[in-house]
């Protein structure tokens, strides 16, 4: 019995929901479907222009990376000392993002907040593309970028491993593990949806995707007791590798001796600031998607506030890591690391550092007042900027740390971004942009089976 | 537009020839009431369609815990096992000392050992699932009506000859909105 | 090129493959010989052995004696010789880039004539008819006919003489640097005109008026070599750098005294008066009367040399006996420099030191060298159309000869011109027939550099086949005989033999000649030593301040490049990529200004400042220098070539434009430091590329000193800093820091230290020799730095780095590329941090004080390469383990494992790994590095690196397979010393030190336990294999 307590949520009624935002009078089971189905089919005009622009900069990107690939590696803007950049500044960056998907989807799944049913598919979408984009760095950082698959374990009569001590490698690991299972969860949450959709699909094609999509899911009452089961567990097991997944990127620094890196705060610091940027961009995209599909009804004010209060948990937990850092380099015996945070607020990249600080923990402030929390275009605003705030740490964690290492004769060597870098960065958001329109044409966009779940189920008897 | 002929069998292949009962409600209550008459009747193995799960229906057929979460568990024990294995047999069959660390150094070996665990958990998981719940399913072992995953709720009794009076009667009685027989 | 005689990099390095198998496996199948351009008969060749000659440098004209490697008949290094008495094995940098002239792609490849403007390239036959032509018209009719050598000395001196003679011309020795003041000088103080030898190793103190003697002035790497030896001592050994321009030589100094420029004389003559005053010195005393004039504040006020700071220097200038007072470079080239130099041996002569430390034996061989008034005279003759032909060979007068002096035109005026330099250099550009001579290395000859020494030069290789040059001796002759003048031997080779008949009977010893002169071909040549010429004083010239020409402005100090000497090394890259080693900076030039200065015009560093004279003005980038006098800007020379490869064209500035016409008073030489210049900031973005911007070390320690009072024991070890408070900015002190230290080396790697193996252990396949009993077990604290990796170590390669005897001339960078393979990537790269050399010299200014006044002088050089940490942070973060430890205690990197992650270059706190941004290797690319013939240098031994990954120096690991090979073929252990990297071997100080930690006898486990011993970074505990010996702190005067 005490099993199905958990297998999944009890039905709600009108008044444990708080009725009016959540569920309007108006909605019933059918009316989701005809809603959220109405989103697959025929992109218009709006849509197409979208996703060619977004095919041109990705072009534009590819250009730039078969030059870099022909010429090298020194058509980016590293020196010595500063041997990462913007590379792996985007990797980290685009790491974070797809932590918010697993985050809104698995933990909050597991502390049965109901608001995250509005949103999760969305983010979990971006989580699944987020990932796919991240990973293309490691291989576009690379000196000799034809050689990635030497990092992954594989036997070779050469008898050859790679190292496991390295936090690159911890890297390969985790990474790979995060897509695979993130892409696991998302699909598997697509399927009784997908079911739906089948059963709606008029053109022959799109019957046999949905089928596909659906693994032919009837609704019967033994696939619904085994996917509860299972999907409490996918949760379960999300929710540990989330955690795990930035925190062993941030060991890539961590792990290093360089001044500014090595430091045991990072992996909650990088988790909270993973989360942070994540959810930033989730708010920019269910902004954009409710009032592009007209669902502000179904994605309500009370969704997005929520989600909002999110951000503003996590960026007070940036705020106070970054304070600790301080504290610890002023207060700590280690005078390199000393010294090495003054040059970073003070020294050549003061101004990244800046906008850090100001992206990142005073404008999120705001955040504090209702009103701004439930006016979508000053939110929207304010999101972007988190982003950009959040770009910049990474910036500032790793090019600034680097360009002032124990050694002075190798300081004053500044990296400069250079304009290959740029394409490739401008590329990894069309990429992402690229598989997030074909998603929101192609598959239900939103949970409809756990919007169900959310009505009050049909009674005959009033309790 | 047609699909190529292949397909189209594939798609909507012809219906098999089934047997019972299917009763379509729309009230859970009532569907729930329905299933503990046809059970106590000694009807079934009854089968329920349902756009979402409910708990009502659940009690009703008394259904036990998934198994799901043994294969996932033993799932992630292997990954553990396999992550630290490989690790170790990597270090010991060809020894390079780097760092002056020791050949077999645990601690990096843990973040190994730990994102196998989750990867292999989470495909046992995913198996576990697919498995127990015949997943994919080509072909439904009960007629499906698309409703099922709007809005109706569907009940299907296998049967023959009087047990299909016996359950149609009950369904009737139990205010489906509709009954089809499948003799 | 032509593909049938030379052959491709991809052919050479395919031999050098089986070069490499021959020297590990000693069993390959010869090559075959299309592809070897043998020297000698091919049985004499082992592939894959190198094969050395001996021979003498012409880089400049110390003329130190080399020993050439040659690989596959193929010149790839050159190293000094150790039997030579000049340099003993040492060799500078130019010395080693001389490999570039040879290989210079720039070479011109074979006669050629112009014909209405354009060159055109012509046969020998035809080359020699038309000179012919000219010349023996010129001879017949009696017109003037001159010819333009360098310094050559030697047997082809005498040739060009007697070649002169016989055409009745003249033969004009032209040398930038002529001394000619300084033998003027000595002429009359006393009675002989020669450079004299210094002894730096036996004085016991040395002033040096503006001499560069690490640099270029007199003969750099003996010099050196005798200085380290000196500063050796820490009882003594007291260097003060008289100069208005710290330079390299005076970096080294415990005390700079920033002397207004000309005011040397003054405090010279100040000293010399104050000793004979007190009645100090050993030397004569009759001079009282020539210095009366100079009271110290007389002098201070001359010289802005505080009164009583003079008389501190010349007391302790008399107590430390012998002393040395050296005047030279940019002191000795004003109006007044024979002035300044009598001076300057007057000092010596006061306090005894003539015919000590100021000898006359071994002296340098500049007595044919022309004084700057016979030049001057040729250019008339040339200007008055009295000469139809000139010959020039090696100099480059239009280059180096000021534009006053007018050369340039007066040449044009010559009926007919021809060159017979091997680079198209600016000289030759002027010409109107070009016949190319043989590169030193490809050539036989002679040269005598210094009293008693006969030094050979000898054919190393084959003459690389795409140039079509000759030996200048035979053009000259054959040119004689074609035009009909003169009798000379058939070839030059006999002239030389015949030359060398003499010296057969000298040092013969009744050999046969044959057995002479291969021994002497074999040794370098023949030497003795010279017995010194006595010397006494025979008054001086009348003193006087030289005057600086035009307003008010700041002085201008001309100085010579350490790089490119007077200016004939700037068509090698390497010398061009090679940091100037007081501004770090490369690939151009610049002017020095002291930051108050810079500040007042608003000029930030690299920002491009214009300095004008009356004779011109000249555009540079400002390199912003605390180590010059407020009222002096600082021009290198050397650069700014108009021809001369693409190398040196239009690099930088020439900076002779800036003088207005002057020479000395006494000897006519050329006045360097005569002018005050205007200076301004001129438009334009900053633009100056160096290898290292900040030149302060924030209290990071990587250069430690210790003073010598420690060391004689007469003071208490200063309190250190506390290692947990680590470096910069700390609470300076706590003496128990060194036990920490102590403590903190000597506790062993756990797991980096040799240890038996346990009972029943078992070696696991294919283990890279790990895991077997260690047979010569150690105690683990015998040594204080990790022993390297693995359980059965039988090495453990180390390195020693004394910074009391580096003193910052960079001969071990250029040694390290050439046997490395290293590329040169140039200005726009190393400006974005790119430079990819394996080794660098860090230099630190701890304290640079303009003001004359100043005590201390401060700068430390670090040679800073990859110190092979026992545990070393860039190991365990490589995802491939491309670089990993290897059971000798080397950190190795594995280029083909590579994959480019750059996370070892991170995580390395000395921060000398080098990457390799783009393709410095395939001739397709942009970038490529090594334009044949280049190429024809790269060591077969060493893998040429490819795009995208990452290098760093091995310690020369294949000299140390090498090593260990032949111990092993002569089965015997390596004896200490073996084996020498390329930087240890090329350091003219010997301040690297190479060898085997686990050897407690080796020279270099004794550095590593010295008093002065210390580690780079030590708090990291990356347990470097690297030790650093403290340089010595000497109480000032």
């Amino acid at each position: 019995m005490g099993e199905n307590e958990i297998t999944y949520e009890p039905a709600m009624t009108p008044d444990d929901v708080g009725a009016t935002e959540h569920v309007p009078p108006a909605m019933t089971q059918k009316s989701l479907n005809d809603d959220i189905l109405r989103m697959i089919g025929k992109p218009g005009k709006v849509w197409w222009a979208v996703f060619l622009l977004d095919l041109t900069i990705l072009a534009i990107g590819l250009i730039a990376e078969r030059n870099q690939i022909v010429q090298g590696i020194g058509v980016a803007g590293h020196t010595r000392p500063v041997m990462w950049a913007s590379y792996v500044t985007n990797f980290v960056f685009w790491v974070g993002i797809a932590h918010c998907g697993t985050l809104v989807s698995a933990i909050l799944f597991l502390f049965r907040s109901h608001f995250r049913r509005a949103v999760y598919r969305i983010a979990e979408a971006m989580t699944v593309f987020g990932v796919m984009t991240a990973g293309l760095f490691p291989i576009v950082h690379l000196g000799r970028p034809w050689f990635p698959y030497w990092l992954f374990p594989y036997p070779t009569q050469r008898g050859l491993w790679p190292n496991f001590r390295s936090p690159l490698e911890w890297d390969v690991f985790a990474v790979t593990t995060y897509l695979t299972v993130s892409s696991i969860f998302f699909l598997v949450g697509i399927i009784p949806d997908a079911a739906a959709a089948r059963d709606r699909a008029k053109h022959w094609f799109m019957k046999l995707l949905y089928t596909g999509f659906s693994f032919g899911w009837t609704g019967g009452n033994n696939q619904w007791k085994h996917f509860y089961s299972a999907y409490l567990y996918f949760a379960a097991l999300a929710t540990p590798l989330v955690l795990s997944v930035h925190s062993v990127v941030s060991w890539d620094f961590a792990v290093a001796q360089v001044p500014g890196w090595h430091s045991t705060i990072f992996a909650p610091y990088f988790v909270a600031g993973a989360i942070f940027s994540g959810v930033a961009l989730v708010i920019n995209l269910l902004i954009i998607i409710r009032k592009g599909f007209k669902l502000e009804h179904i994605v309500t004010l009370d969704h997005m506030e929520k989600l909002s209060k999110l951000v503003l948990l996590t960026s007070t937990i940036v705020g106070y890591s970054y304070l600790v850092e301080f504290f610890s380099a002023w207060y700590g015996p280690n005078a390199y690391e000393r010294n090495m945070f003054w040059w970073r607020f003070t020294g050549h990249f003061w101004w990244a550092a800046w906008i850090m600080f100001s992206c990142n923990v005073i404008f999120p402030l705001a955040l504090w007042f209702k009103p701004v929390r439930r006016n979508m275009p000053v939110l929207f605003v304010l999101m972007l900027l988190v982003n950009v705030g959040m770009w910049f740490e990474r910036f500032v964690i790793i090019v600034s740390s680097l360009a002032h290492p124990f050694e002075p004769n190798s300081w004053g060597v500044n990296y400069r971004m250079s304009w290959t870098e740029a394409a490739i960065l401008a590329g990894s958001f069309a990429w992402f942009g690229m598989f997030f329109l074909i998603f929101v044409r192609v598959l239900p966009a939103f949970s409809i089976a756990e919007l169900k779940e959310t009505l009050a189920a049909p009674m005959r008897r009033k309790r | 537009m047609k699909p190529p002929a292949a397909l189209a069998r594939l798609l909507n292949p012809p219906p098999p020839k089934y047997h019972g009962v299917l009763g379509v409600f729309y009230y859970v209550d009532d569907a729930a009431d329905a299933v503990r008459a046809l059970r106590s009747a000694g009807l079934g193995p009854l089968s329920i369609f349902s756009p979402i799960p409910h708990h009502d229906l659940e009690h009703a057929m008394e259904q036990g815990t998934s198994l799901v979460r043994w294969v996932t568990f033993s799932g992630g024990l292997l990954g553990i096992t396999l992550g630290f294995t490989l690790c170790i047999y990597s270090v010991l069959s060809w020894p390079l000392v780097v760092g002056g660390k020791e050949l077999i150094s645990l601690p990096p070996f843990v973040v190994i050992g730990y994102e196998s665990m989750i990867l292999l958990g989470a495909l046992f998981n995913l198996l576990g699932m697919l498995a127990l719940g015949r997943l994919p399913q080509v072909q439904s072992k009960a007629p499906y009506d698309p409703r099922f995953s709007e809005d109706k709720i569907g009940i299907w009794v296998p049967g023959h000859g009087e047990t299909l009076k016996q359950a149609e009667q009950l369904l009737r009685g139990h205010q489906a909105e509709e009954v089809h027989v499948h003799a | 090129m032509s593909e049938d005689v030379v052959f491709n990099r991809r052919d050479f390095l395919k031999l050098a493959g089986i070069g490499a198998a021959a020297t590990l496996s000693g069993c390959a199948q010869p090559p075959t010989d299309r592809l070897i351009p043998y020297l000698i008969a091919p049985d004499n060749i082992l592939p894959g052995v190198a094969t050395w000659y001996a021979s003498t440098c012409r880089e400049c004209p110390a003329g130190c004696g080399l020993l050439v490697k040659t690989r596959e008949g193929r010149v790839i290094k050159v190293e000094g010789n150790p039997a030579h008495p000049v340099n003993q094995g040492a060799l500078c940098g130019r010395g080693q880039a001389t490999l570039q002239g040879l290989y210079n792609p720039d070479r011109i490849a074979s006669p050629m004539a112009r014909e209405d403007g354009a060159w055109k390239k012509i046969t020998w036959e035809d080359a020699l008819k038309r000179a012919a032509e000219k010349l023996g018209q010129a001879v017949r009719d009696h017109r003037g006919v001159a010819i333009i050598t360098e310094n050559a000395t030697g047997s082809f001196e005498k040739l060009a003489g007697e070649w002169a003679g016989a055409a009745g011309g003249t033969h004009l020795v032209y040398e930038p640097f002529s001394y000619e003041s300084l033998r003027e000088a000595n002429r009359r103080c006393f009675g002989l005109s020669a450079v004299p030898h210094f002894d730096f190793e036996r004085a016991k103190m040395v002033v040096s008026f503006g001499a560069d003697f690490l640099e270029t002035f007199g003969s750099p790497v003996a010099q050196a070599r005798g200085f380290a030896a000196m500063r050796a001592r820490p009882e003594s050994g007291f260097f003060v750098a008289v100069e208005p321009r710290l330079s390299l030589t005076g970096a080294n100094a415990d005390q700079w005294v920033a002397v207004r420029p000309g005011g040397e004389i003054a405090l010279a003559l100040g000293m010399a008066r104050v000793i004979l005053t007190e009645g100090l010195g050993a030397g004569d005393k009759s001079l009282g009367e020539a210095v009366a004039a100079y009271t110290p504040e007389a002098v201070e006020q001359q010289s802005d040399v505080p009164a009583e700071l003079v008389q501190r220097l010349a007391r302790r200038f008399a107590a430390s006996r012998p002393s040395l007072a050296v005047a030279g470079g940019i002191a000795s080239q004003s109006e007044q420099s024979v002035a300044l130099i009598a001076a300057v041996n007057l000092l010596n002569q006061v306090a005894g030191n003539v015919g000590e430390t100021v000898r006359f034996d071994r002296t340098l061989n500049f007595d044919a060298v022309a004084p700057f008034g016979e030049v001057q005279r040729l250019i008339q003759s040339m200007d008055a159309g009295q000469i139809d032909v000139l010959v020039v060979h090696g100099a480059n007068p239009v280059y180096a000869a000021p534009a006053w002096s007018g050369f340039a035109a007066a040449m044009d005026k010559v009926q007919y011109r021809i060159s017979l330099s091997g680079m198209m250099d600016e000289t030759s550009d002027r010409c109107d027939l070009l016949l190319p001579s043989l590169h030193a290395l490809e050539s036989l000859g002679d040269a005598e550099p210094a009293r008693g020494v006969w030094s050979l030069l000898q054919p190393t290789m084959k003459p690389v086949p795409m140039f079509d040059a000759h030996p200048a001796g035979d053009t000259l002759i054959a040119l004689a005989k074609a035009s009909g003048f003169g009798a000379f031997p058939a070839a030059w080779s006999e002239y030389l033999v015949a030359r060398w008949q003499p010296l057969h009977k000298r040092f013969g010893a009744g050999k046969s000649w044959g057995a002479f002169w291969d021994e002497s071909l074999a040794r370098g040549g023949v030497w003795e030593e010279p017995d010194a010429t006595q010397v006494k004083w025979s008054g001086s010239p009348a003193f006087a301040a030289p005057a600086l020409k035009g307003g008010s402005g700041p002085a201008l100090v001309l100085y010579a490049s350490p790089n490119h000497y007077d200016g004939r090394g700037a068509n090698k890259p390497w010398l061009q990529e090679l940091p100037d080693p007081t501004t770090k900076a490369v690939w151009n030039s610049w002017v020095e200004i002291h930051p108050e200065t810079a500040a007042g015009l608003g000029l930030a560093m690299g920002d491009p400042v214009k300095v004008e004279t009356s004779a011109g003005s000249v555009t540079a980038p400002a390199y912003l220098y605390a180590g010059i006098r407020k009222d002096c800007v600082a021009i290198p020379l050397g650069q700014g070539h108009t021809a001369y490869g693409r190398y040196a064209n239009g690099r930088g500035v020439n900076a002779l434009d800036l003088l207005p016409a002057s020479q000395d008073a006494a000897s006519g030489a050329v006045a360097y430091l005569t002018a005050r210049v205007r200076i301004s900031k001129a438009a334009g973005p900053a633009d100056l590329a160096m290898t290292q911007r900040e030149k302060q070390q924030a209290d990071r320690q990587i250069a430690q000193i210790i003073p010598v009072a420690v060391l004689l024991g007469t003071a208490p070890a200063p309190a250190r800093r506390d290692t947990s408070e680590s470096v910069p900015g700390g609470p300076g002190s706590s003496a128990h820091e060194v036990e920490e230290v102590e403590a903190f080396n000597s506790r062993p790697g756990k797991y980096t230290e040799p240890r038996e193996m346990k009972p029943g252990e078992k070696t696991p396949a294919h283990a890279v020799t790990a895991y077997e009993p260690i047979h010569r077990a150690r105690a683990a604290r015998q040594i204080p730095i990790s022993e390297g990796a693995y359980k059965n170590a039988q090495h453990r390669w180390a390195m020693a780095i004394d910074l009391n005897s580096c003193n910052g001339c960079q001969a071990c960078v250029v040694a390290c590329s050439a046997e490395n393979n290293v590329p040169t990537v140039g200005p726009d790269l190393i400006q974005r941090g790119r430079e990819m050399m394996w080794i660098r010299i860090e230099r630190y200014e701890e304290k640079l004080d303009a003001a004359a006044s100043s005590s201390r002088n401060d700068v430390r050089f670090v040679p800073m390469m990859c110190q092979q940490c026992g545990d070393a942070p860039c190991e365990p973060v490589c995802p491939v383990y491309a670089t990993y430890h290897n059971p000798e205690g080397l950190n190795a990197q594995v280029y083909n494992r590579c994959v480019g992650t750059r996370y070892c270059s991170n995580n390395c706190p000395y921060k000398v790994r080098s990457f390799n941004f783009f393709d410095y290797s395939a001739p397709e690319k942009p970038t490529f590095a090594f334009p044949e013939p280049l190429n024809w240098q790269l060591n077969p031994d060493v893998t040429v690196r490819s795009k995208g990954v990452m290098e760093k120096c091995t310690f020369c690991v294949q000299r140390i397979l090498e090593g260990k090979g032949n111990a092993r073929d002569e089965n015997r252990p390596l004896k200490d010393g073996e084996i020498q990297p390329a930087c240890a071997q090329g350091c003219p100080t010997q301040a690297i030190v190479f060898g085997d930690l686990m050897d407690p006898e080796s020279r270099v486990s004794k550095h590593s336990h010295g008093e002065r011993r210390y580690w780079a970074l030590n708090d990291l505990n990356t347990k470097p294999g690297i030790t650093y010996l403290k340089k010595m702190e000497r109480e000032t005067a």
